[in-house]
This record gives C-alpha cells, structure tokens and sequence, in this order.
C-alpha cells in the first residue's frame, strides 16, 4: 500500500490568463453610476455606495470620520433607534467607514429582506438630520476608544506615520484629543452637504442579482438632491517630500512599534505594479525576506510586514512591524540591511518564481466570494480602471524581470530616502 | 445549504468534500481533535506552541510555506481551548501541493531543534504583545482561573504564563505529537472548484498510508464543580477607562440549551438595538461599549458580559444596572418581536459566514469534531425552535448571583 513517494513534490501547474467578466452598467436617475456583479451562492445582496468624502476632503481633523459615522443615527423619519431595530429586525448589517479618500456606506441583507431596507438605508444617505443627543454620546464613545488605542504602541505608530511622510499634505493630517472637544455637529453638516452628493458617488451591489434588483436600487438610491452638486469636488496638493525620523516614549512599553516608509506613486503609475512585486518581496508574503530574518531567524517579533498602498492622490511604501523593545536597534539594522540588499543586488530567479506565483495567487484570493469581488471592483473603479486591469496583471507580473526590480529599488527604496518612527521604548 | 460528502481511511481519518464550482479557489483544511484543554497544568500553552512547530518542516519538506507559496497558496492555522485547525488555500489547478505537504506533516514531523528555539521566542513574543502590552490584555489570563477551578478552561490557550511555554522541551514535543497528531484525532475537509472523485484519490493516496502512533483518544477531563458561591476580584492597571467582566457557567457545546443561550447573548447586546446597548449606553450612558457574548466551547463553557464604563461613572452603579438587565431577562418573558429579531439575525449571520470557501470548510470540520458535519445544516432550524419559555428558563438558571464570577478591572489614578 505504501507506494506513495513523498520525497517528490508534486508537479506545478501554470495558472491560465484570468478572465473577469465586467459587471452590467447603469446610471441611476439621479446620476449615479452604478455596477452589479452577479456572484456566489447565497441569497445576499451587498450594496457599497462611496462618496469622495474621506480624510482628505476635511478642513479639520474628525470632520470625515465624525460625519459618516452620524448619518444613521437619525433621519427626517427614523429616529437611531427605529433605524438600528428595522436592521436588526430583518438581519441586515449596515457600515459606514471613511478612509483617506472615500467614504463608504455598505448595506448587507438578505435577497428575502432586500426590500424592507432599503428605504432605511435611502433615508440615512438622503435625510440624516445630525441630531445633538445622539452626537453626544458617539462623540463620548470615539473620544474614549481614541484614548484606550492611543495606549497600544501599534496605534500610536500608526497614528503619527502619515505625518511624518505626507507633512503639509491632507494626507497627513493628524488627529489629537482636543479635536474631540472643538469640532461642532455644525461642522459635519456643513461637510455632509458639500460632499454627500450624487455626482460625488458611484455605486457596487454584489451577490445574488435578481432581474428586478436595478429598479429596485434606482427607486430608493436613485433620488435627487436638492443642493445638487454639479461637479466632482477635486482639490490639488503639492507637496515635497523629506525623510525624517521620529521617536515616541510610551512608558513601560514592552514592545517598540516600528513603521518605516516614503511616500510614493499610486496604481496609474507605470512602475506600480512592479514596485508590488518587490515590496512582496521584501516583507509581502510569509516567505517574504523580513519574515525570514526577522520573525524566523531572529525570533525579535510575532510578525513583520511590508507593502505598497495606492491611494487617489499619492501612494506609500511601508515596513510595519512590534519588537521587543530590548532588540528596538538589532531589528532596524536588520531591516535597513534587507532594504539595501533589494538596492545592491538581483533577486535570484528562483525567489522571483516564488514571489510572481504568490501574488497570482494572492489575486486569485481576493477573487473569491461576492465580496472579494466587489472590493476588488471598487479598488479599480475609483481609478477608472475595470477587470481588464486584473485580467492584464498576470502578464505584466510574469514579464518582470530581476534586473528591472534592483533597478526600481535603487530609485525609489533607498534606505536614506525612508522616514523612520519609533513607538514605545 | 452546504452540500458536502463524507468518506473515512481505513486509518480512522475522516475526509469531507465540498464542491463549490463558482470560486477559484480550492481549501485544504486539516482539523486535529487536540485543544488547550488537553494540556498538563504545568506545561500550559503547549498546544498552541506545537502549532507554531508544525510549521518547522517535516520529513520531505523542509519549510512547509515554500512549495506552498510556489504555486500561490495561503496557509494559516489557530488554536483554541478544543481544537488545533490548519489550512491552505491556492488555485485549483495546484490542489495535489496541499496534498503532499499537509500529509508529510501528519506523517513525520521533522523536530527541528533551531524551530523549537525560535518559536518559543516567537510566541513569547506573541504573549506580550498580544496579553501584556496592551490595555485589557490581560483580562482572560485572571477571569478564567477566576471562574474555573478545576477544569483545564482555568488557562487560556496561550498559557498561564510565558515560563511555560519557555519550558516546552523537544521531548514533550515529541510526545505531544505521537498522541495526538494522528489520523484517526483529525478531519480533512476539502472545499472549493474541485472534483470530488479525484480528490477521494488524492486522500488515499497523500493520507491512505499514514500510521497512526496512538489508538483513538478518550478524554478524562475533571469536571468543573458547580459554582455555589459569587466569586469577585479587583485589579488596577494603567487603562484609560474601568471595565467590568462578568462570567457565567453555561452549557456545552452538545446541550438542548445551547442554541437558547446564544439567543440570549443577542438579545442582550447583538446590534445597536439590543438591550445593553439601548438601556446602557445610550440611555443611562454608564457604557461607552457593551458586550454580551458566550465563549461556545465543546465542555461546559462562560457566558460573558463585558463593558468599558463611562468616565466619571461609579462602577458599583454600572454593575448593578447590569445585573438589573439580566435580572429584567431572567424574569420577564421576551417579546415575541424581538425574538423574532434576534432569530432572523442569526439566519441572516449564518448565510452571512458561508459567503467564502474557507468559512465554509472550517466550520465544516468543526462540527464533523463536534460529532457530525451535517449539523450545520441544521443550525438554523435549531434556533428557530427556541421558545421564550426556553429563554427566561435558561436566563434565570444562567444568572443566579452564585454562578457568577466578576472581575473589577480599574483605572490606575494618575498622579500628574
């Protein structure tokens, strides 16, 4: 029976080109371009509506943030509690996040129960009324986690990496304790009508598309604004970069949270794509060069990892990690020697092999599911691109060549070119 | 509706297959019958270490992530107080890779001595940051011992302390993997765009020939006694704000009961309009957050309730609203709207957690441990059934002050 020989790997076979349907089109009546992906197997609908109402858009810190997280906690015709309870009631699960660019709410319900909330989920984009009590209490209960996170060396690194590499840019906006005390509920309404508009927004609903569906959305997302904004809000930033470094004491910290990075391009860039493939490299995967030495070499941490992140405006190239606070200098020699090592010498071809199959499969990861194919979607949509862009992208990873990654890591991952923030002991 | 179909080796293992042709992705999942409660109360945390050095190669393979990132795969794994879980997940066309790799660690481990040094440092490290170095980390390291007496869920996975895990020797290491990493203690369940015939060949031919080193294990864990008495204990840390926990003696995984007491955690505080969250942070405001939640372990597990309290609130007033609410549930029968609530919430969460093939195989393996897959079928059905009777029964057993543990974890006071 023994006759399985387990010394031999088993052959690698060649993932074939993807092929990505794009999803249908149509524009709701109020303008709003809207995308239905068809998918998975469950009866459930999931509706993301983004704004260009991120971080980026506010004349003050919390202003974003603050503002999506009021809307659905009072409408002209549901008070927080009656909008809360008919979620509740039919199972539906509303989000509303902000990032630096975009604000997202999301809408998750049962195909069954589609109808029942959706007007609850039109009354929060179209009539949130902003009132007092409840800014209070949502007011008190940000201020209080703001203050238990600001504890984690994690966060607090996190926290103070974008001012230090986006400095002078919205992008780097901080926000402090005080903020909590001096932003006003008029400051969001203000922020609410100038940027939650319908020719501000574009619309994904995923899952079980049901042929009566997109009237169905057009009915309840499709309604006009009074002040109707006529065109997109855009705003142009310049900005120059300088490498720096920054130290923050955190008290009996046991560990040190390290981020080192720069800012960079975003995925319209030529070089992105590639710059991808080597910041997988370094730190991408758990193979990944920082992994290797770091983690399971050294043992200075649980994890370690780099990356490069697209946003509208910009793009930034990080190296995140907690170390033990004894071994803070040991694991940032490290680190810079793993970088320079990118800079001064080609990856041999058999990590290069390694590292496009990882990501090929990375992308093949975030395909799955209705969900992993909406935020795919919505990562391209917002760049103009559609699923042409994934479909192209295991060609252009499989051309890239060793030279090509030493060449790009010189030019744009020197280690004097890095900003540098320390959090913790 | 999960769909899968069921085959046992001649060697004890249970292979379970799902065919799910819409994703690109297929999983390999290996389950393995061994928690944190089959580990000696001296060598604590051992389980979840061993699960560290399963990734420190085996016979024929020498670091398990390399030929698994060759052909684009994912791999993780977790460990709770029940059960030690593995999984990749890569394209389809490379399935047979899991294969061998995930058989030769179930085959002969390689004991590596560098990997067991590393990954005690490792996971050290993972003690700190995770239970010492941040604020409320360390609640589950003094609410379990606080709850349970003598039954192994008095630690938590990651150990009772780090000197345990710093202890672990390549000896235990070797016998842990003898008794427990056997064929017959662990569940396959290949999920995703497959074909379940060629998969079945795949199982015999990678899992077929694997001997087992052990016969099939009976558990003898000590049962906890019944709690007669409050049990009540204060801490001080350095935390922004005072919490409170309280811990409640629940059922099993296998009782009647379960299903109505997960209900009574959703009454409680699943969604902004449930009770706790209505009654005491938006009304009363004494919460800035609130939680209500069972831990759904396979022996008799906690209810728990769990709340930061508001800045300038005194505790003791916060406490006692608590158990007012609990009280209110204990008995008051639930109106039938919000049963119905909490009830199309659950169906709605189930549907919700299948939406990925992963989910879909872990949970698969769960229940085939917990003794037969096809219950997840019957989940839904099972908290339909829950009556409000079933509720403020279950709810006033629950809730008696005697079975309750409360842990007061305070706000150092400044002196700035």
């Amino acid at each position: 029976m023994n006759a399985t020989d387990r010394t031999k790997a088993p052959q690698i076979k060649q993932v074939e080109k993807l092929k990505l349907e794009n999803p249908d089109f149509i524009k709701l009546k109020n303008g709003i371009p809207a995308w239905f992906i068809n998918a998975g197997k469950q009866d459930i609908v999931k509706i993301d509506l983004l704004f260009n109402a991120g971080t980026y858009f506010q004349s003050r810190p919390l202003q974003a943030l603050l503002t999506s997280k009021m809307l659905s906690e009072g409408t002209a015709g549901y008070d927080a509690y009656r909008i809360a309870e008919k979620f509740d009631f039919y199972g539906a699960q509303f989000l509303a996040n902000c990032e630096k660019d975009k604000a997202g709410l999301t809408l998750l319900s049962l195909n069954k129960h589609l109808e029942k909330v959706l007007p609850v989920f039109s009354e929060i984009i179209f009539r949130p009324v902003f009132p007092e009590s409840e800014w209070n209490i949502l007011k008190r209960k940000h201020k209080q986690n703001f203050l238990i996170n600001n504890r984690k060396v994690k966060h607090l690194a996190r926290r103070h990496f974008f001012p230090l590499i986006f400095n002078g840019h919205p992008y780097g906006s901080l926000t402090r304790e005080e903020n909590y005390d001096s932003i006003i509920l008029n400051d969001l309404k203000t922020f609410y009508e100038t940027f939650y508009n319908p020719a501000n927004a574009v619309l994904i609903i995923s899952g079980k598309i049901e042929d009566h569906i997109p009237e169905l959305i057009d009915k309840h997302i499709g309604i006009n604004k009074e002040n109707n904004l006529n065109e997109p809000v855009t705003r142009i930033d310049h900005f120059t970069y300088q490498a720096n470094k920054k130290f923050i004491e955190q008290e009996n910290a046991l560990q040190s949270a390290i981020r080192i990075g720069k800012p960079l391009f975003n995925k319209k860039h030529p070089d992105y794509i590639k710059m991808k493939i080597l910041t997988t490299a370094l730190g991408g995967y758990f193979g990944s060069r920082l992994m290797n030495n770091i983690r399971e070499d050294k043992g200075y941490t649980y994890g370690i990892g780099a990356g490069l992140i697209s946003l509208q405006q910009a793009g930034y190239f990080f190296i995140a990690t907690e170390v033990g606070s004894n071994v803070r200098n040991n694991a940032l020699d490290e680190i810079y020697r793993e970088v320079e090592k990118l800079c001064n010498e080609n990856i041999s071809e058999e990590e290069l092999f390694k590292v496009k199959n990882f990501l090929i499969g990375n992308i093949i990861h975030s395909l799955d599911g209705p969900v992993g194919l909406a935020e795919n979607f919505k990562s391209l949509i917002t760049y103009g691109y559609n699923f042409e862009y994934i479909n192209n992208l295991i060609d252009t990873i499989n051309t890239t060549t060793a030279v090509e990654l030493k060449e790009l890591a010189g030019k744009y991952m020197q280690p004097d070119s890095l900003s540098e923030l320390v959090a913790g002991q | 509706m999960i769909n899968f179909e069921r085959a046992v080796l001649d060697n004890g293992l249970r292979v379970l297959i799902h065919q799910d042709k819409t994703t690109p992705l297929t999983v390999l999942n290996v389950m393995y019958d061994v928690g944190s409660r089959d580990e000696y109360p001296e060598r604590t945390g051992f389980a979840h270490l061993f699960e560290h050095l399963m990734f420190g190669g085996s016979e024929n393979v020498a670091k398990y992530d390399e030929p698994l990132e060759r052909v684009g795969g994912e791999n993780n794994a977790f460990t709770n107080s029940d059960v030690t879980n593995y999984y990749c997940s890569l394209p389809h066309q490379n399935l047979e890779t899991a294969f061998w790799i995930e058989s030769d660690r179930m085959n002969q481990l390689a004991f590596n001595p560098k990997s067991l040094e590393v990954q005690r440092n490792v996971v050290s490290e993972e003690f700190r940051q995770v239970y010492l170095n941040q604020p409320y980390g360390d609640a589950w390291l003094l609410l379990r011992p606080l709850a349970y007496i003598t039954h192994p869920y008095r630690w938590p996975t990651i150990g009772k302390e780090i000197k345990h895990v710093q202890e672990a020797s390549m000896e235990d290491v070797k016998t842990f993997y003898r008794k427990y990493y056997n064929p017959n203690n662990a569940v396959v369940v290949v999920a995703g765009n497959i074909n379940p015939g060629e998969v079945m060949q795949l199982a015999e031919k990678w899992f077929g020939s694997i001997q087992n080193q052990n016969e099939a294990i009976v558990r003898k864990l000590p049962k906890e006694p019944v709690q007669t008495r409050q049990r009540e204990k204060t801490v001080q840390r350095d935390v922004p704000a005072n919490a409170l926990y309280l811990a409640f003696h629940m059922c099993d995984r296998h009782s009647p009961d379960y299903y109505t007491t997960d209900l009574i955690s959703d009454i409680l505080s699943n969604g902004n309009s449930s009770r706790l969250y209505q009654k005491l942070v938006k009304e009363q405001q004494l919460f800035s957050n609130i939680d209500a939640y069972i831990t759904g372990e396979m022996d008799e597990g906690l209810f728990i309730v769990t709340g930061k309290i508001s800045v300038d609130t005194d505790p003791e007033k916060a406490k006692a609203a608590v158990f007012r609410q609990l009280k209110e549930i204990s008995e008051t029968p639930v109106d039938p709207t919000e049963l119905q609530k909490v009830k199309n919430k659950v169906e709605a969460a189930l549907e919700y957690a299948e939406m990925d093939v992963l989910s879909r195989a872990v949970n698969l393996a769960f229940f085939e441990v917990l003794g037969d897959a096809g219950q997840i079928n019957k989940q839904a059905e099972q908290y339909r059934k829950v009556t409000k009777e079933q509720i403020q029964k279950v709810a006033s057993e629950l809730f008696r002050p005697a079975n309750c543990s409360i842990l007061n974890y305070q706000a150092k006071i400044q002196n700035s």
